[in-house]
């Protein structure tokens, strides 16, 4: 006889308030929308949702220094990796509210942008601290179709839909591998949390082939989500396609959480057998690294040059997992931190030039701009400069601390290839700024819409966070230190 | 006092970055006076500073304070570079001479640089001077110590190439930063070795492990010490690396007497004592140091019998009294060395600001025999002259006879070397000082004198008087810090806790003034009569012909460096260029770019924009990953 038993888990407030606050919040948009005045939907969905996000990100800042604890029967684990990848998500999502504050004329959906922003984020937050496959494919389904539909929100705009048909295909087929590697980590183990596939390998035999094809394919899944070669082919159109502020939030916060998980699944349920993962992440690391510095030298679009050099990104951030200590882990949050600004910001200033041209930036289109908004300019050098790694900008340090991670764990083939990466990624990085500063184009008949100043003290806010961090980068550091300590010992 | 040393040190920047951000909008006249009130302000706390360190015990006046750490204070292993300065009794004496010399000539430069186009880009570089000065004698650690050492070069540079429309300035400017350069490598390298054996450059726990790390005499020892050495060597201007410190005259006065009389070039003297461990622990090198003063002492004084522009003059006297202190720190009497320091900051300021209101009144003419009989309409600057060349000679302050007295009680090869070279030398100051006087202010006054004196406003204006003044004032009165003979001996008592101290007995202190003083009087008088007839001066000269030739071609070291360091230099230079760069530098460049360009369009190539083949290369690598994951397996 068949006893069905159904136990209740006990519910934790405190672990899925941000997800509950930005949800519900969503929920409160979508559902007043039809009564707002078309004049009010775009301020008051960004109040709406710049609070929901300043609100989301209470609980994980009061439970910074908490010790690592598990809730809703060990599906979640509450610890400061999580809650720090939170936060980036959350601040994230902020930006991304102020940079599309400063394109209105493409938001006649802008309640709708808003509630998929807050909905897409509730996903990623609670994927960052998920503890089972199960938890992880749904928060990633959440947000990913979230994703969908924001890459196509300007219904009107062909790139738009084009971009989020190729990213709904593309990226179902990787949500399958994903699914697919869950199921047979399952069937190999008998388990869904993390830390108890952890103590079913040691147990058993790890090496049985069920068991390492669901990783082979939840890696090929978390590559898929992290921008790495060869699953990055969707990258460039759903970038390019997507409006600039859905762009400026994918590229950062997609990339931390697909990290943050990656980081998470491989250490806590396969590090017992680090060695067989290990190199393949390497490998992946290097097709990406090569993929996108190269295939970033020949774009004309500014969007899709910083698409490709996404891509080169995940070179680095896959090192960080490849070699997966303590240290990389630091060096990766640090990254992450880093990456999200300087990478937002430059969206940013896509999006404001955007708007001035009121068509798609090419790198030609800033020619000049250094005698016109000087200020901007000088933010987009800083951007250029992190992004390819130079002092004293924030990105140099994140490099820095990335290789030295790379050669204390004893894969210092991945620090040598990504200095020849960064060497390649100055071909491109450096166009921008030798561009903004060529005197030789005539100055434009009419003058520019003025850009929003919020906008604009955004962005010069941003900038200077890149160069102060990269000047002063004891405290983040400091603070990546206590996500990473919470996850692994050394 | 923490406060106020950080403030002392961090003024001079602010008015720095003042001055520089204010650009045309503040005027010249406030600009100037703005950098003085700053240099004033920054010698008030030193002052401040020095007097809460008197009240303090003996054994307690050393403090380390720190104000900021980079990251990676986390790591354990990782080399720590705080921002953290070390106060105590040898750099509270710097700190006093620093800012206190340099508030004077930055005053006198009021006067000095009215009118010039530039003068408020001077006053900031002279601010900029004094930070970068500060910052080396107040340094805690050796890298922000080469940080320092490397600003003052770098302002010394930007001061000595000021009138950089003439083409003099440039080239001499250009020549004191290779010299020095050479002299800064030595300091890195020196930390290098810091870094690798003790993982820390912090001056407190480098000297306090230094025996136990480095043992006396051994290899790595001599070579931290000698390799400091040439850092020195290359600052304070002492052989070999001194050519370039006459032709650092072609700057401003008042930068000749502060940057290259008063504190830079004696930074190796400061250095030295500062390491006083690592030299004690390096006994060969220790007498290196006392061998290369005690030889440019006497070549400097041999030179400037000859010299006959009144700066260059004064600057051979800067290059041997620089060989006097190295001669004193070589003998392991550190006190001695500074405190010729301090005196000689005060006496040759006095000199060289004396010699600027002389140049200023006769139309920036230099060459001494131009001048002549300027006593009868500039009594009063002719009065302060004669206070400095009193204590160039050595009657007082007694500084230079105290190293003698070191030198004779120390004993040893090193100190009988310094004794004898120190005694000569006392004559030949005796005579090169003398001359210069004789030749400036007595006499016949020459036809040129006579046609561009101008006098109008007095003899000069106080702004600038003033500071001379001061300074003559205070190099009678720093005398008496230290007289000897059991007197008093304030000075080497208070460095005594920081600095080695030999203390002479009284017969010795007696020998060496009456010999000093004997041979310096000796010198004087005798320069005094040669010159009341030319034939008799003509006479001298052929009978030291040989003598003579050498000393005027100052010893043969332009020519040397010309054709040992200069033409080779060139030569790899051009060989460099037309095989290195052209062939393997281009041609491995072209290859790079060539191949990358290549591989990148295929790259881009392969983004077809075509969903099939999205998901076929996302299928085969998936493919590939899970190949390799079943090759680890044991199925």
């Amino acid at each position: 006889m068949i006893t069905l038993t159904v136990t209740t888990v006990p519910v934790s407030w405190s672990a899925i308030a941000p997800e509950i606050v930005l949800l519900s919040c969503a929920c409160v948009l979508l559902t007043c929308a039809i009564f707002l005045p078309a004049r009010l939907a775009h301020p008051v969905g960004a109040a709406v949702a710049a609070g929901a996000f300043a609100a989301a990100m209470v609980a994980p800042i009061a439970q910074w220094h908490d010790a690592p604890r598990t809730a809703f029967d060990d599906t979640l684990r509450i610890d400061a990796f999580g809650n720090g990848a939170r936060l980036l998500i959350f601040a994230a999502g902020l930006l991304a509210v102020v940079v599309a504050w400063g394109m209105p004329h493409l938001f006649d959906r802008a309640v709708e942008y808003h509630a998929l922003l807050l909905a897409a984020a509730a996903g990623m937050s609670l994927l960052a601290v998920s503890n089972s496959l199960v938890i992880a494919f749904i928060a990633l389904e959440l947000f990913s179709i979230a994703l969908y539909v924001l890459v196509a929100i300007d219904v009107d705009a062909l790139p738009g839909l084009e971009g989020a048909l190729k990213y709904l295909i593309v990226g179902s087929v990787g949500a399958a591998f994903l699914l697919y590697g869950s199921a047979l980590v399952y069937g190999a183990t008998g388990q869904f949390e993390f830390d108890l596939i952890a103590q079913s390998i040691r147990h058993g035999d790890a090496h049985g082939g069920v068991l390492l094809l669901g990783v082979a394919m939840i890696i090929v899944g978390l590559g898929f989500k992290a921008n790495s070669a060869p699953f990055h082919m969707w990258t460039p159109d759903a970038y390019e396609g997507a409006p600039t502020p859905v762009t400026a939030f994918m590229s950062a916060a997609t990339k931390t959480v697909a990290l943050v998980l990656a980081f998470r699944v491989l250490v806590a349920a396969f590090g017992e057998d680090s060695a067989i993962w290990q190199d393949a992440v390497g490998a992946l690391a290097v097709a990406s690294f090569a993929v996108g510095n190269l295939a970033a030298l020949r774009q004309a679009n500014v969007k899709r040059m910083l698409a490709y050099s996404t891509i080169g990104h995940t070179g680095f951030l896959f090192t960080a997992v490849a070699v997966h200590t303590q240290a990389a882990a630091r060096a990766m949050f640090y990254y992450l931190a880093i990456y999200s600004l300087m990478n937002i910001g430059a969206f940013a200033l896509v999006a404001i030039r955007e708007r001035e041209l009121g068509r798609p930036v090419l790198i030609d289109d800033f020619r000049g701009y250094a005698y016109r908004r000087p200020l901007l300019a000088l933010s987009m050098v800083v951007f250029m400069l992190s992004l390819a790694g130079l002092p004293p900008m924030g990105g140099f340090i994140a490099k820095i601390t990335i290789w030295s991670s790379a050669v204390d764990g004893g894969q210092t083939y991945l620090a040598i290839v990504g200095v020849a990466a960064t060497l390649v990624g100055l071909g491109y990085y450096l166009k921008i700024p030798f561009a903004l500063v060529d005197r030789d184009v005539p100055i434009p008949e009419s003058p520019y819409r003025p850009a929003f100043a919020v906008t604009s003290a955004t962005v010069l806010a941003t900038a200077v966070a890149v160069m102060v961090l990269g000047i002063i980068p004891g405290p983040l550091l400091d603070l990546a230190q206590t996500a990473s300590a919470s996850l692994i010992g050394r | 006092m923490e406060t106020l040393s950080w403030v002392c040190l961090f003024l001079p920047l602010a008015g720095v970055v003042v001055l520089a951000l204010a650009g045309n909008r503040i005027g010249r006249e406030p600009a100037s006076w703005l950098a003085t009130a700053i240099a004033f302000a920054s010698f008030i706390c030193g002052a401040a500073v020095f007097f809460s360190i008197l009240g303090e015990g003996e054994s307690a006046r050393s403090h380390v304070y720190t104000l900021y750490t980079w990251a990676g204070a986390h790591n354990v292993h990782v080399l720590r570079v705080p921002l953290s300065i070390q106060i105590d009794q040898l750099s509270v004496v710097e700190m006093l001479v620093v800012s206190g010399v340099g508030a004077l000539i930055v005053m006198y430069s009021i006067g000095y640089m009215h009118g010039d186009p530039k003068q408020r880009r001077f006053f900031a570089y002279m601010n900029l001077f004094l930070f970068s000065m500060l910052l080396v004698v107040m340094a805690g650690n050796f890298v922000l110590l080469l940080a320092g050492w490397g600003l003052v070069g770098l302002s010394s540079y930007l001061l000595i190439g000021f009138w950089h429309e003439q083409e003099a300035p440039v080239a001499a400017a250009k020549k004191a930063f290779v010299m020095n350069a050479i002299g800064d490598v030595g300091i890195a390298i020196a930390i290098f070795l810091m870094v690798r054996d003790f993982g820390t450059t912090d001056y407190h726990e480098v000297f306090t492990r230094a025996h136990d790390v480095w043992p006396k005499g051994s290899a790595n020892a001599n070579w931290v010490a000698l390799l400091l050495l040439a850092g020195a060597v290359a600052k304070s201007a002492q052989i070999p690396l001194h050519t370039w410190l006459p032709d650092a005259m072609e700057g401003p006065t008042p930068v000749s007497a502060l940057i290259h009389a008063a504190t830079m070039v004696t930074a190796g003297v400061y250095l030295i004592a500062r390491c006083h461990v690592l030299f004690a622990n390096a006994p060969n090198v220790r007498t290196l140091v006392a061998v290369i003063g005690v030889a440019t002492l006497l070549m400097a004084g041999v030179i400037a019998l000859v010299q006959t522009d009144i700066k260059r003059i004064i600057a051979y006297s800067t290059m041997s009294q620089i060989g006097y202190m190295f001669a004193a720190v070589g003998v392991a009497d550190d006190s001695a060395g500074m405190f010729h320091l301090l005196t000689h900051a005060f006496f040759k300021a006095l000199l060289f600001l004396g010699a600027g209101i002389v140049i200023h009144a006769l139309a920036n003419e230099q060459d001494v025999r131009r001048m002549g009989g300027l006593s009868k309409v500039m009594p009063r600057t002719t009065m302060l002259m004669w206070v400095g060349t009193i204590a160039l000679i050595g009657f007082w302050p007694m500084s230079k006879d105290e190293i003698l007295e070191g030198a004779l009680h120390g004993g040893g090869t090193a100190g009988w070397i310094v004794y004898v070279g120190g005694l000569v030398g006392a004559a030949f100051t005796g005579i090169y000082a003398t001359r210069l006087m004789r030749l400036v202010f007595y006499g016949e006054m020459s036809g040129y004198a006579k046609e561009h004196l101008h006098t109008g406003h007095g003899e000069a204006p106080w702004t600038m008087f003033l500071p001379v003044a001061a300074l003559a004032a205070g190099a009678v009165l720093v005398g008496f810090l230290s007289v000897g003979f059991g007197i008093t001996n304030f000075f080497g008592d208070f460095l005594a806790q920081s600095a080695p101290t030999i203390e002479a007995t009284v017969p010795q202190d007696i020998l060496t003034t009456a010999l000093a003083w004997g041979l310096g009087g000796a010198g004087a008088l005798y320069v005094w009569r040669l010159y009341d007839d030319p034939a008799r001066v003509a006479a001298v000269r052929s009978r030291f012909q040989t003598m003579a030739t050498i000393a005027e071609a100052k010893f043969g070291w332009d020519e040397l460096y010309y054709n040992i360091g200069y033409r080779p230099a060139v030569w790899l230079a051009v060989t460099f260029d037309s095989i290195g760069e052209r062939w393997i530098i281009g041609g491995s460049l072209w290859l790079a770019r060539t191949t990358v360009a290549t591989v990148a369009r295929a790259t881009a190539l392969a983004q077809s924009g075509i969903v099939r083949q999205y998901v076929t290369v996302l299928a085969g690598g998936a493919a590939l990953v899970a190949v390799f994951f079943l090759g680890k397996a044991n199925l």
